[in-house]
């Protein structure tokens, strides 16, 4: 993994690539690289869908290792949802097998001049770019069985729906997973349509005859990666509930707390939760054959997410994980889980963040577009997106455009990007992640829960008035670092409270790459990331101003705890003001 | 608490192995009687069982009314309040809401939970909630003593269990008489129901 392969879409001649060196990039991975890259070489101001825009695909620094956990994959650039910088992370298999090939990351660059469809293939052997007319306003599931009837079974793919080709803001670039399906989506932000205005509908990725990456130190890497291990089969939430039920184990206890956001967030609890909960979900999975405990990529030893069939015993998509089950469920007020997998089938095919187009049709819902509840309804709106009507380029365009076009002041976004699944007046210290993040409204920005192992900017006082702010600083520095090494965040739980874990995973990067990182080196790391992110973000021509949470969540008190957003724009202010 | 005229009672028997119905219990409170001013943790010891090290180990979050508890001795409960609890959860939210307290600050300024004031009656019904392994754990023993809760909660339970299709492997008795799993819902009459769970 020491080189970078740039493919250059034009729109000069046709296109093009070359290998370099990684040369000043060295040492990154994963969303450190990508931010780098985008931060170096593309003008903040430019149109995120213009040609000196870039699309960068960058697994992390122990991709295509033997290493749990390591196959995550960032895909950065500027976001055409936000304006600002966007990393948005994905599971599946293509990060292993980039790394393999030997490449720390992939760069769509340029634009091609006419308007032609095309698709990549990486291998041993090189790369083939080819135009592909038969591939236009195909769903990624049909797009990924062409590509294996013509590449063979061995491949993985990286690739956009219609929606990516239609270059709507909530578009997603898909990664299938183990089973070749495109089932895994960095889903954030727009990238998707990115990748479309680049003019590429998939990579295919042969990485047959490839080896896997060798250590620097074999056995010191081997030992430190049975610590890891070990250390996640321990800990309750990884070893345990994850598995179990996946992230949908939330639903239930964030309902019960109040925080769960419930009819385009004008509640806090939703009556249907225990039907659309993980633990019912689990069992659903079971009952039908299909998998409540599977990965999203070979090596993950964690396996929070899971295999859905439909009524009949046949596979429909992944199983939906908390966010998607928020989005289409509670937030539409919709407690029927077979709805809700539909629904994650159809964004999957379609290529569009469940988070975003979730919070859409709860706005549009509230706009009278559809009945809260009706999952048919949301279906047919969906369905919208994916044949590229007027309604559905608009509601594509995400939550803020769509309250725009209604007339809807209750719309959940901050940097125009969808609010996740927890609502920030319950959860306050969320809140100020949401409203502070480089990428807009995110629950993974602040989603590690590091900062007293990684020790940064000190001990926090939890009881402090400040500890918010200084908690979801520190979270922040902690996921960026966490991102960077291409690891799942959710190996946060057990780094939190394993400091052995933590040493492991240090242990593993060092002995991989012959390194003598220390517990601040990486802690260094995500605050370096994070300073390239902002310093992005202001000169493409954020303030302060565009920190903050939309009006109502201070002046609207949620159900059933009559909370309103306390934390007041001067402390917001002060989250970076070390930087 | 109803009289017993006023309670439903439903005994489940069902097949070695298949614990889906003690997950699915997941949410649905169930009411539990209890001496005026009882704490938290007498609650988890005496009235569910549960030793001080599974509690320790096991029970991560704890909701009174919706609010995180933190000190289960001191913490009061009050008459017709609800206690959730929770194995380890992920996330920022987990960790906000974590027992203990590590990253509280993220929870809001004004959210801490009100202790209960002892109602003048001996003995207050609260409802208790299981959540994810804590349901797992826990419900095959309640539900082989019986558990009381609304007919309206039951209802729902009841809809998503036989969503399962697992009507045709269950053995169902409404107050002593066998019934067809599908056609039990419109036997339930208003108030409670007393479930119990058998497997054989
Ligand atoms: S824990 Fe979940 S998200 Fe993370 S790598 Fe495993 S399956 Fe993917």
């Amino acid at each position: 993994m020491d080189k970078i392969l740039r493919i250059n879409m034009g729109p000069n001649g046709e296109p093009s690539y070359t290998t370099e060196p990684i040369g000043d990039f060295a040492g990154l991975g994963g969303r450190g690289l990508t931010s780098a890259i985008i931060a170096k070489e593309v003008p903040p101001t430019c149109h995120a869908l213009g040609e000196e825009n870039k699309l960068v695909i960058a697994p992390g620094l122990l991709g295509g290792t033997t290493g749990a956990m390591s196959g995550r994959v960032s895909v950065g650039c500027k976001s055409p949802l936000t304006g600002g910088i966007k990393e948005a992370n994905s599971g599946g298999q293509p990060a292993q097998m980039i790394g393999r090939l030997g490449y720390a990351a992939i760069v769509l660059e340029g634009k091609p001049a006419e308007d032609k469809l095309y698709k990549i293939r990486i291998s041993t052997e090189g790369v083939e770019i080819a135009a592909d007319p038969e591939l236009k306003m195909k769903g990624n599931y049909d797009v990924v069985e062409r590509m294996k009837k013509e590449y063979g079974d061995k491949i993985a793919c990286v690739s956009i729906g219609q929606a990516g080709e239609m270059k709507l803001a909530s578009s997603t670039v898909a990664f299938t997973d183990m089973e070749q399906r495109p089932a895994r989506h960095a889903a954030r932000g727009g990238v998707g349509a990115v990748m479309g205005s680049k003019g590429v509908k998939v990579i295919v990725i042969d990485d047959t005859g490839a080896s896997m990456r060798s250590p620097k130190d074999p056995e010191k890497f081997k030992a430190a990666n049975r610590a890891f291990v070990d250390g996640l089969k321990k800990h309750p939430v990884t070893g345990e509930g994850l598995p179990a039920y996946g992230t949908n184990v939330l639903t239930n206890v964030v309902n019960e707390a109040g925080g769960y956001p419930t009819y385009n967030f004008k509640t806090g609890r939703f009556k249907g939760a225990a039907a659309i909960s993980g633990e019912n979900q689990a069992e659903i999975m079971k009952a039908r054959g299909g998998q409540p405990t599977h990965g999203c990529h070979r090596g993950c030893v964690i396996r929070c997410s899971g295999i859905w069939h439909d009524k009949d015993g046949h596979y429909l998509t992944k199983q939906p994980e908390y966010e998607t089950v928020w989005a289409h469920g509670g937030n539409c007020g919709i407690d029927d889980l077979d709805v809700i997998a539909m629904l994650d089938r159809l964004d999957d095919d379609y290529g569009i963040d469940t988070i975003e187009i979730g919070a859409t049709i709860g706005v549009a819902m509230e706009a009278g577009l559809a009945e809260f509840g009706d999952g048919q309804a949301a279906i047919n709106l969906v369905k919208e997106v994916g044949k590229g009507t007027p309604l559905g380029r608009i509601l594509g365009s995400g939550a803020a455009v769509t309250g725009k076009v209604f007339g809807i002041e209750r719309v959940p976004v901050v940097k125009n990007q969808a609010m996740p699944a927890y609502d920030p007046r319950a959860v306050q210290g969320m809140g100020v992640t949401y409203a502070t993040s480089t990428m807009g409204a995110d629950h993974t920005a602040g989603y590690s829960v590091t900062a007293n192992i990684l020790g940064v900017g000190g001990s926090v006082d939890p009881l402090a008035p400040a500890g918010q702010v200084e908690l979801s600083r520190n979270l922040q520095y902690a996921t960026a670092a966490i991102d960077s090494t291409g690891m799942c965040l959710f190996i946060a739980f057990a780094v939190l409270d394993q400091p052995e874990t933590f040493q492991a995973l240090i242990d593993m990067i060092n002995a991989f790459h012959g390194l003598e990182l220390t517990a601040d080196d990486v802690t260094a790391l995500g605050k370096k990331v994070t300073k390239i992110e902002r310093d992005f973000n202001e000169k493409a021509g954020f303030t302060n101003k565009d920190d903050r949470l939309p009006d109502y969540f201070k002046k609207e008190a949620l159900a059933p705890h009559n909370v309103t957003f306390a934390v007041t724009d001067e402390d917001l202010d002060t989250v970076f003001a070390d930087l | 608490m109803e009289t017993t005229a006023e309670i439903n009672r439903v005994d489940i028997e069902m097949a070695p192995g298949s614990t889906g119905i003690f997950s699915m219990l997941s949410g649905y409170g169930f009411f539990i009687e209890a001496p005026a001013g009882i704490s938290v943790n007498a609650l988890l010891q005496k009235k569910l069982g549960l030793d001080a090290g599974y509690i320790e180990k096991h029970i991560q979050t704890i909701l009174h009314d919706g609010k995180p508890v933190d000190d289960i001795d001191g913490w009061k409960i009050k008459e017709d309040s609800t206690i959730a609890l929770s194995a380890a959860l992920p996330g920022l939210f987990g960790a906000a809401f974590r027992r203990g307290g590590k990253f509280a600050a993220l929870r809001p300024r004004e959210m801490p939970a009100e202790s209960g004031r002892h109602p003048e009656n001996d003995a207050i019904t609260i409802t208790v909630k299981l959540f994810n392994l804590s349901a797992r754990e826990l419900g095959p023993q309640l539900l082989q003593n019986g558990i009381q809760m609304s007919a309206e909660t039951f209802l729902s339970l009841w809809k998503n269990i036989l969503k399962l299709d697992r009507g045709k492997s269950l053995n169902v008795l409404l107050n002593g008489n066998k019934i067809d799993p599908h056609t039990l819902a419109e036997s339930i009459r208003p108030v409670n129901v007393l479930l119990s769970v058998l497997t054989h």
